[in-house]
């Protein structure tokens, strides 16, 4: 009778720990993730802010650490949605390229909102499809808090943004819907859309 | 004039019931209207609208946008938080009476809660003391009413001057508007004025916070019309979602969830 319930509770044991081991193991990674975005964030909040970097420099550290930290093909072609796959493999380095520098003259035009502002994780979540989402607010000066959200993927061991979402405002859902509607009304053409990324950045460069 | 009022908005839900069934399930691989993977909109008027939409962006750039410069330079920004923090607190009733349609017995909580302490503690609602000790707004509205009540979008409208929204959210704004004790306050007195005045006063509230978004967003769209539709739609989603009341507590706020290529 004894034995039994020592076996018993030996096997209570054994089978709760197994339930709990992936938990373990996903509040692990998930912690992992807010870490990557905390420190990646802070870094580039750091340099963004500092005026003695000029402009030029800013930009190019900027690109260093977007290329370091996105996953920058998948949310490339996540922009693209449908229209990557009528996208000619010839034309895709060259948008790729186009895109990247595109998203940095986006982000470079308000450089100068980031600088003083504070920044905190404020905790993440495990998704069903594996992806983490790191929850944050950015703490202005003035004005009210923004609230940030990270989706994170894990890209051959590597840890990389696919998304961000500001107040609940996907910039990758927002793209594609721009990037969709050019080339619609350009008749499904999607050098349209290239040529439209193309002016961009020369305008931006002026 | 009410009655009048109250058989318009019903004739108009009756007439466009039709257009209500289009709910986002029936998205389909229907390019014209559905964008793929991602909730949908029904937008048919898109010809109107786009021709709205360019209107609107005219008295933004010559009217709008100058005032709105002209009121920021007069009126410090310690000021304009007095101001913005008072014209939310007026509007209380509504998010409460919305709260309790939805049946959203912790938003009603945080609006009784609020609207208490910020109308006598903070001074007429001019200070959001609430907030201080984390009870933090929560914007609601007949359309968010309506959609937790399984009502859809309906088409996409932009109108003249307000600027977008479903007709489902256009039309609950109205209904907003009249179940304000304030405005039936006001408009059965000889000092209607004042109900024009603060509803006018919160709307160009609303474009003074809005102005910054939509400046950065026309500068950074190739389409500015499809990347606002975009963001106008997501942004109910997660407003309907109630987005606002996770924000403090971090891991259940709503994200969009899409397909992939």
């Amino acid at each position: 009778m004894k034995n039994t319930k020592t076996m018993r509770s030996i096997f209570l044991t054994l089978f709760s720990l197994l339930m709990v081991l992936p938990v373990f193991a996903s509040a692990q990674a998930s912690q992992k993730a807010e870490n990557f975005v905390e420190n990646r964030v802070q870094e580039t909040l750091n340099f963004v802010g500092d005026s003695s970097i000029s402009m030029t420099e800013k930009k190019a550290k900027f690109e260093k650490m977007l290329n370091a930290s996105f996953d920058m093909k998948t949310v490339a072609r996540f922009a693209l949605g449908r229209f990557w796959r009528k996208l000619p493999k010839s034309d895709q380095a060259r948008y790729y390229d186009l895109f990247e520098n595109y998203i940095v003259n986006v982000y470079a035009q308000r450089f100068d909102e980031y600088s003083g502002q504070k920044f905190d994780v404020t905790g993440s979540r495990a998704e069903q499809n594996g992806d983490f989402i790191v929850f944050s607010e950015l703490r202005p000066d003035k004005g009210a808090n923004v609230f940030v959200d990270w989706r994170i993927r894990e890209k051959g061991g590597q840890l990389k943004v696919i998304d961000v979402i500001v107040e609940g405002i996907s910039m990758s859902v927002t793209q594609r819907s721009d990037f969709a509607s050019v080339i619609q009304r350009n008749g499904g053409d999607i050098s349209a859309l290239l040529d439209f990324l193309d002016k961009q950045i020369v305008a931006s460069k002026n | 004039m009410k009655t009048l009022k109250i058989s318009l908005i019903a004739l108009l839900l009756a007439f466009s019931a039709p257009a209500f069934a289009q709910e986002d399930s029936t998205a389909s691989n229907d390019d014209s209207y559905y964008e793929e993977g991602y909730a949908g909109y029904y937008d048919p008027l898109e010809g109107v609208n786009r021709q709205i939409l360019k209107f609107n962006n005219v008295m933004d750039k010559y009217v709008f946008y100058p005032l709105i410069d002209g009121y920021r330079f007069i009126v410090p920004s310690q000021g304009r938080k007095v101001i913005s923090n008072f014209l939310r607190n007026l509007k209380s009733p509504v998010d409460l009476a919305n709260q309790i349609l939805q049946g959203d017995w912790d938003g009603m909580k945080n609006t009784a809660f609020r609207f208490t302490v910020n109308t006598f503690a903070g001074f007429g609602g001019t200070l959001d003391v609430a907030a201080w000790e984390g009870y933090e707004h929560e914007s609601e509205d007949f359309g968010q009413t309506m959609a937790v009540w399984g009502i859809g979008d309906g088409p996409y409208l932009v109108i003249p001057f307000l600027g977008p929204a479903s007709m489902r959210d256009g039309l609950g704004y109205g209904v907003d508007g009249l179940m304000n004790p304030i405005n039936h306050y006001y408009n059965n007195t000889d000092e209607r004025h004042i109900a024009y005045k603060l509803t006018a006063a919160s709307f160009f509230e609303m474009k003074n916070q809005l102005s910054d978004f939509e400046k950065s967003q026309k500068k950074n769209s190739f389409d500015y019309y499809s990347a606002l539709r975009s963001v106008i739609y997501q942004n109910r989603q997660s407003e309907i979602a109630d987005y606002k009341k996770h924000k403090s507590n971090g891991t259940s706020r709503f994200v969009p969830q899409y397909e992939e290529y």
